[in-house]
């Protein structure tokens, strides 16, 4: 080991799972470190963020889909947008990626422990919401009634979709998926995420919400929440920036005196909204 | 400001050329160069390559500790990938005339590279091994205003030696431990200074704060407005005015900010680090379009509240400004960062 933090680890894809189709198509990649000593002693929490290198391409920050409660192996569910996460798309397992990190805060799990959960994506904001209700799911004694509520434009857009139908099926989880527009074999909720929260309308009484997605998504849910009596303290969400260093360094995922990549990307509405209107 | 207890030497004219050849020999040397119509921070080959006659380098120490272009790291194959990291030497380098604002600059350089949390290596080295010798400014240039900043023409922050120019030649003061090698092992090509050259070294000191030519308001005020104006109409007038070229970003010396991007030729790949400015609307741009600094105004904000609001707010009120003035001198759209100062003083008088 090396304490140059630039360094990426090399790890090899172990699965890759097409999740959506289209031009922005989503896949999740499972990898593992090839040094075992580094797989091993890996940790993070859920939501927090790794740089993923594709070698001669460049970095993309990415956060885990994957919760630390599932083994050695980390996923990330990657949205092909830019540079970095084009090439990634033709990637083919056994083929090798960097990773460095965890960086970030990740969500305060712990200090979740006996609250009910309502987690509300949109999207491909989706794959931090799992990493964290994954993780409360696999320690399911410490929470009580867990949501989730999860939305997209078409139905082939849903990411993760048999896995969520599995949740619901267990029981361990509430589970509501809503799209923009009716489709003939759709029988769930048809409109926006927002919406679709207001419809069902968790109960406020020692519970969390936590949600991510497109910035307009996100902006009218916590209108939302805060509609239903949410206190901002109790509304968690992830702020996305742009990113190259990861460690606070290279001056572009600031918002105000706040740094995105070291004090983010988890913040509660609260914080949110002592920070300047620049993100 | 003369401490007492500081070791002042001489450095008499006619031994300059033997200094800058000791120096030489020491290490790296890296001073002032003649370029056509600028003089630059550069390395030196030969001593005749040092320009003695100079006000302000038009780069500074970040380009010695932050290269504008370094490689990071080499990989072997994008197919079966070995990254290889590429540290900097810890070779010695001496920066020779370096002007007092540019070495105070590198507090806040500091500051971001090397906290305590994850220090950068290659900043680090850099920094370690680069001893620094002052010039202190006789007689301040028509743009600078380091004594309303914090500073002041002879400030000793972050020099190893400074040097003070006299008729005769140069009153040479060790700062540090690294200075005090650098003395021992120039012997006798200093002597020491007579008690009329260190007093007329303490009246050119005295008279340089005197001429400073530009006053801005109160940075610790400042600090304490900006909180408030994050929407102030002024940033608007600033934005409009401004061309987005960021020379002012390149050549203020507490500027660091960087991109980082990959290199593929032949099967061999490179990850470099270069230079980038929040002045440019890519620096933010995210891939899906949206972009959270998306005017020039938004910039301009970014720009002065990250030196005058964000930083002091992180590190310990820091002000991260030296009042070099190069930002003021060189932009081709006269936006003077004092005035936009005095703007956010009035705002927040108000």
């Amino acid at each position: 080991m090396t304490d140059n933090p630039y360094l990426p680890h090399i790890a090899t894809v172990k699965d890759i799972r097409e999740e959506t189709g289209g031009d922005r198509s989503v896949r999740t990649f499972t990898v593992e470190f090839n040094d075992r000593k580094i797989a091993s002693e890996f940790k993070y929490k859920p939501a927090q963020l790794c740089m993923i290198s594709v070698f001669g391409r460049g970095e993309s920050m990415i956060s885990f889909a994957s919760s630390p409660t599932m083994g050695h192996t980390l996923q990330f569910a990657i949205m092909r947008m830019g540079r970095v996460t084009s090439i990634l798309h033709y990637l083919n397992v056994g083929e090798k990626m960097g990773i460095r990190g965890p960086y970030g805060n990740g969500f305060p799990v712990d200090d979740w422990k006996g609250k009910n959960l309502v987690f509300i994506g949109g999207g491909i904001g989706i794959a931090p919401l799992r990493s964290a209700y994954m993780y409360a799911l696999h320690n399911r004694q410490n929470y009580k009634d867990i949501t989730l509520i999860y939305g997209a434009r078409t139905s082939g857009d849903l990411v993760f979709r048999d896995e969520l139908d599995k949740i619901a099926k267990s029981g361990d989880a509430h589970v509501e998926l809503s799209i923009d527009n009716p489709e003939d074999s759709w029988n769930q909720f048809v409109g926006f995420v927002p919406a679709n929260v207001k419809r069902i309308a968790p109960k406020v009484e020692n519970t969390v919400a936590i949600t991510c997605g497109p910035p307009i998504m996100i902006k009218f849910t916590v209108k939302e929440l805060i509609d239903l009596g949410f206190p901002p303290s109790t509304i968690y969400t992830t702020l996305e920036n742009k990113m190259k260093c990861g460690i606070g360094k290279c001056g572009r995922c600031n918002i105000g005196p706040v740094y995105v990549c070291t004090q983010g990307p988890v913040f509660s509405v609260d914080q949110i909204t002592r920070l300047p209107n620049d993100f | 400001m003369v401490a007492a207890a500081r070791s002042r030497k001489f450095l008499p004219k006619e031994h300059i050329q033997n200094f800058i050849q000791q120096l030489m020999s020491y290490g790296e040397l890296i001073a002032p160069k003649r370029e056509e119509d600028v003089v630059a921070l550069r390395s030196i080959s030969s001593p005749d390559e040092i320009e003695k006659d100079f006000m302000q380098t038009s780069n500074n120490l970040r380009t010695v500790v932050e290269p504008q272009n370094e490689i990071l790291l080499n990989f072997t194959d994008s197919l079966k990938p070995s990254v290889i990291e590429r540290l900097p030497p810890k070779d010695r380098k001496i920066v020779l005339w370096c002007r007092p604002c540019d070495a105070r600059a590198l507090s806040s350089l500091d500051d971001n590279f090397i906290d305590e949390s994850i220090p950068d290596p290659y900043y680090q080295r850099r920094r370690e091994s680069t001893i620094i010798i002052g010039l202190g400014c006789n007689r301040p240039f028509p743009f600078c205003f380091c004594g309303s900043v914090g500073g002041d023409p002879f400030s000793t922050d972050n020099l190893d030696i400074l040097t003070t120019r006299m008729n005769e030649g140069y009153i040479f003061e060790s700062l540090s431990k690294n200075g005090q090698k650098l003395e021992e092992y120039l012997g006798e090509i200093l002597r020491d200074g007579s008690p009329e050259e260190l007093s007329e070294a303490a009246e050119i000191q005295e008279k340089a704060n005197e001429l400073l030519p530009r006053k801005a308001p109160n940075p610790e005020e400042i600090v304490a407005d900006l909180r408030g104006l994050f929407d102030a109409p002024f940033w608007k007038k600033w934005g409009d005015k401004c061309i987005g070229c960021g020379i002012c970003t390149y050549l203020c010396p507490t500027c660091w900010c960087f991109d980082m991007t990959d290199i593929e030729t032949r099967g061999k790949g490179y990850r470099i680090r270069t230079w980038d400015s929040c002045q440019f609307p890519l620096f933010t741009l995210h891939s899906s379009g949206h972009n959270p600094r998306p005017d020039k105004a938004s910039r301009v904000r970014q720009r002065v509240m990250h030196k005058f609001s964000f930083h002091p707010t992180n590190f310990k009120g820091r002000v991260a400004c030296v009042g070099c003035g190069r930002c003021t001198e060189l932009c081709p759209m006269d936006i003077d960062l004092i005035s936009i100062l005095k703007d956010i003083a009035e705002a927040g008088e108000q």
